[in-house]
């Protein structure tokens, strides 16, 4: 690993995060030998994207699928420049998890209260 | 006889009844626990492993971490060791670790603490402080101590000034240790010197005020700290002694961790008043591990592949070895680290390091091992900074020409061999260090208090024992303590313990039952 992910995000961003610099993007990665990484760049740049529009990255973790509309109703309590993302995560039992720009978490899952009851 | 099947009938029912109540408690206050939980969810900062292997973990996020916070790795702890732009290099503290890239870590705001107390005495810890002996939980009733805390600082202390008698007539004599000094041993494997740390413990019970003792085995066999714990147990000396092990086996931030984990526990003894004796056993080891730990890291390394900060690891560690002043309740923490030597060289890196640390080192040479001198002290290269001034009176009365002595027998002692031919005063020089390096022979496991050493001493030391061949010494010294024992209990022994002085009136004492014994 010759660069992290976050420099790999920082530059392509300082270049202007143009579509067209994708595929150079790639290729540099790939002569660094860095490829493998790639998914750690894309939530990167992701990140990096938000931040740049003034919101916050938001992953929402749902021990449960949520229909459309429930989904709906819950975005709709996020900023209109946050970027939100779902997923369902069967570990949590019951209720959710919200994560924002990967760095600070609110637990309101029934695994993370009884983690909590008995730590 | 139908009464006697009601008695028992309705005994087996009660025991049944209260059973039952029993059961309904349990789960009574199962319920009021859990209707009394209150959780109060609230935006908390968390890191991710990013990668993880040989006990390192390297962490995303947790940008608030700060150095040597305790982390929680979903239920595994750790300590944030580096902390980078981007990553936080962290330590896992358990064996066989369950952690794995994506586990979610908090931090706890809190630096690594073990439990302390008086429960922990005669129990085997882990450096975590959890009991490892399988004789069940520590109980309650114990308080908790960081394992990194700064050194009492300059004004809380005093100066050394009451001796920790080892129970070996060399070091007692020659290169005494005080309560509160860094005394380090060091020599080759196969030196004793683990022996010379264990004699020290064994010897506390013949104190007035036996220090506590922690004995911190670092990298050493499971079989190796079984025997440890067994010799001392059969000596009578777990009753003041903790052992803390961290086995060859455990990962390296376990033995980088049990050094630091018998200081705190010394220090809640010297900070309750009372004296505490650690042994680390041995800070080569230590320093291997911390070497292991920092190249996992990624920190760049110096000499011989340990850290820049190899020198502050061992320094802060044995700063905390102290003597309280009264007002701190003069209690004091005495450290005797051990560092083996590779074929003696004793100026490579970590020896340098912790002899320009401690306040003087007792160093062990294979050849007189081999010679048969036990222990295999080698007096000219071994000192004490401070602990002459905390020498006991008498001892220092007896022994002030023994170092002289003894420095003089080896400037001739290349001449032995020609013994004949040299005029009489040298001969006389070379017969005396004989005698004298025979008095100073020691079994292992076999400590003298210093009521005992002082006479024998004072025996050698003034020509009372020329006239004995070398191989009568041994058996002098069992039957004329046997003999101060019996007959001078009184008039000697036990006025000698209890004031530790020598005076005019107890050494006429001494030379009337020395000339009394030779008489006999």
């Amino acid at each position: 690993m010759r660069y992290s992910a976050k420099d790999y995000a920082k530059a392509f961003m300082e270049l202007g995060a143009a579509s067209s610099q994708i595929k150079g993007l790639f290729s540099a990665m790939k002569k660094n030998g860095d490829l493998g990484q790639r998914q750690k760049v894309v939530k990167e740049i992701e990140r990096l994207e938000v931040k740049k529009h003034g919101g916050h990255l938001v992953e929402i973790e749902f021990a449960r699928a949520q229909d459309a509309k429930a989904r709906e109703e819950i975005i709709s309590q996020f900023g209109k420049r946050d970027r939100i993302v779902t997923r369902v995560k069967p570990d949590l039992i019951a209720g959710a998890r919200i994560i924002r720009d990967g760095e600070y978490e609110l637990d309101i899952s029934l695994s993370g209260k009884l983690e909590k009851l008995f730590a | 006889m139908e009464s006697m099947n009601w008695i028992y009938l309705s005994r087996v029912s009660w025991r049944n009844y209260l059973h039952k109540i029993m059961s309904y408690e349990i789960v009574e206050k199962l319920k009021r626990e859990i209707a009394s939980f209150k959780d109060d969810p609230k935006f908390r900062s968390v890191g991710v492993v990013v990668e993880t292997a040989d006990g390192i973990a390297r962490i995303s996020g947790l940008s608030g971490a700060v150095s040597q916070e305790l982390l929680d790795i979903e239920g595994t702890p750790a300590i944030a060791f580096n902390l980078e732009e981007e990553f936080i290099g962290a330590v896992l503290l358990a064996e066989g670790s369950k952690v794995g890239v994506g586990n979610r870590v908090t931090g706890t705001g809190k630096v690594l603490s073990i439990s302390v107390g008086e429960a922990l005495v005669g129990r085997v810890l882990s450096p975590l402080g959890l009991p490892i002996d399988g004789k069940g939980s520590l109980g309650t009733g114990l308080k908790s101590y960081p394992i990194e805390r700064s050194a009492p600082d300059v004004v809380s202390r005093q100066s050394v000034r009451e001796p920790l008698h080892t129970g070996i007539k060399a070091i007692d004599s020659m290169i005494p240790i005080g309560r509160g000094q860094r005394e380090l041993i060091i020599g080759d494997r196969q030196t004793g010197k683990t022996a010379i740390a264990l004699d020290t413990i064994i010897n506390q019970k013949n104190e007035k005020k036996p220090a506590i003792c922690i004995y911190v085995a670092v990298g050493q066999k499971q079989s190796k700290v079984a025997q440890i714990e067994k010799r001392l147990r059969d000596n009578g000396a777990m009753d003041y002694t903790i052992i803390i092990s961290a086995p060859a086996g455990s990962p390296a931030p376990l033995l980088y961790l049990a050094p630091f984990a018998g200081a705190t526990i010394g220090e809640y003894f010297m900070d309750s008043g009372r004296d505490a004796l650690v042994i680390y056993d041995d800070l080569s080891k230590h320093a291997d591990a911390y070497r292991e730990m920092s190249l996992l890291l990624r920190r760049s390394p110096g000499r011989e592949a340990y850290p820049g900060d190899i020198f502050y690891l061992h320094s802060r560690l044995l700063e905390r070895a102290a003597k309280l002043d009264q007002a701190h309740g003069g209690g004091s923490l005495t450290a005797l680290p051990i560092i083996e030597t590779k074929l003696g060289d004793v100026s490579a890196y970590i020896p340098t390091n912790v002899i320009s640390i401690t306040d003087g080192q007792i160093y062990l040479e294979s050849n007189l091992f081999y010679q048969g001198i036990r222990p295999a002290v080698n007096v000219g290269l071994s000192v004490s900074r401070v602990g002459s001034s905390a020498q006991t009176k008498a001892m220092k009365k007896v022994a002030g020409k023994l170092r002289l002595e003894l420095a003089q027998f080896r400037e001739l002692a290349a001449f032995v061999q020609f013994a004949s031919d040299l005029d009489e005063g040298t001969r006389q020089k070379i017969a005396r260090g004989e005698l004298l390096t025979e008095v100073l022979k020691q079994s292992d496991g076999a400590p003298l208090p210093f009521y005992h050493t002082v006479p024998v001493l004072y025996a050698a030391l003034n020509g009372h024992l020329d006239s004995l061949s070398k191989d009568r010494v041994r058996d002098f010294e069992a039957r004329f303590i046997e003999y101060l024992e019996a007959r001078h209990r009184e008039d000697l022994i036990g006025p000698l313990a209890n004031s530790g002085v020598l005076d005019d009136k107890l050494e006429e004492n001494l030379k009337v039952a020395i000339s009394k014994y030779l008489n006999l």
